[in-house]
């Protein structure tokens, strides 16, 4: 099958059927890794390639060509990303997976001793696929209505106002659980680095 | 003795401001409160650089791994007409 290829700026969609598996052959890896990097079991991001190319499929009328196909199977993956973790966050038995969490501060609200934060040494600065690693790691183990939280965050390119309508929370709500989860994800990435150093 | 407290922020608030920040705006008060005590405060400093480096992180991260796609794919193309 003849795959049109004019000129870039203005890429034309041909309906043929052949068109959407050329896609899922040349997007599901990028697709993929994309997701996976964002949520916990690799199931679950297999699921949410899948329904973006059946929802590509379905609204390829709606496709008018003024993006490349990459970004507009992107943008239906964001929707489909933050459609699962808006379920997730909602989710009342893993809301119920209760955080203990740890005291970091004395009664007079200054770090306890071992607590305080000391920079991070200039090596793991400078290895970021290594940061990445133990960024990823942490991810894993914070609680996943907070992840769906911070998830929410970077993914959405909106009013954070907007995302707590998404999430039917208040903006105070919001921003304390994203600052609880960068505070584990914090603690969680300093033992990381040091479990490395010994 | 009034001013002095309204600027002098506890760790545990500051921190809780630097990421309150980074979802809404804050106020000019609270803005001057936190520069006044990361001026003096090394320990918040190193959790403010830590914290920037973790939103940089969950911006740009994308998994370096390939993954094996060829299941999937079989599996999608059966979904889809043709």
């Amino acid at each position: 099958m003849s795959k049109k290829t004019g000129s870039s700026n203005t890429p034309t969609l041909s309906r043929s059927e052949s068109d959407i598996s050329s896609w899922v052959d040349k997007y599901t890896q990028d697709l993929l890794r994309y997701t996976k990097a964002r949520v916990k079991d690799l199931s679950v991001a297999e699921d949410l390639v899948q329904i973006t190319f059946v929802a590509a499929w379905e609204g390829r009328e709606r496709y008018a060509g003024q993006s490349s196909i990459r970004t507009w199977l992107f943008s239906i993956l964001k929707n489909k990303l933050a459609d699962h973790y808006r379920k997730a966050y909602r989710d009342p038995v893993l809301h119920r997976t209760e955080e203990l969490e740890i005291e970091r501060f004395a009664d007079n609200g200054g770090w306890l001793p071992e607590h305080r934060p000391t920079e991070w040494s200039m090596d793991a600065l400078q290895e970021a696929e290594l940061l990445e690693e133990h960024l990823a790691h942490c991810l894993q183990g914070l609680p996943p209505h907070w992840r769906a939280a911070i998830e929410m965050k970077y993914l959405r390119n909106v009013d954070a106002k907007e995302i707590c309508q998404e999430l039917g929370i208040s903006v105070t709500n919001y921003w304390q659980q994203i600052h609880r989860a960068k505070l584990k994800l914090r603690d969680c990435i300093t033992n990381q680095l040091q479990k490395r150093n010994h | 003795m009034g001013i002095i407290h309204t600027l002098l922020l506890s760790c545990k608030k500051a921190v809780a401001l630097l990421d309150q920040g980074t979802v809404v705006p804050l106020s000019p008060i609270e803005r001057l409160q936190l520069r006044v005590h990361m001026g003096i405060c090394k320990g918040c400093g190193a959790y403010k650089h830590q914290s920037e480096l973790i939103d940089h992180l969950l911006e740009n991260r994308s998994r370096a791994e390939a993954f094996d796609t060829k299941a999937l794919e079989e599996r999608i193309n059966l979904r889809l007409p043709g």
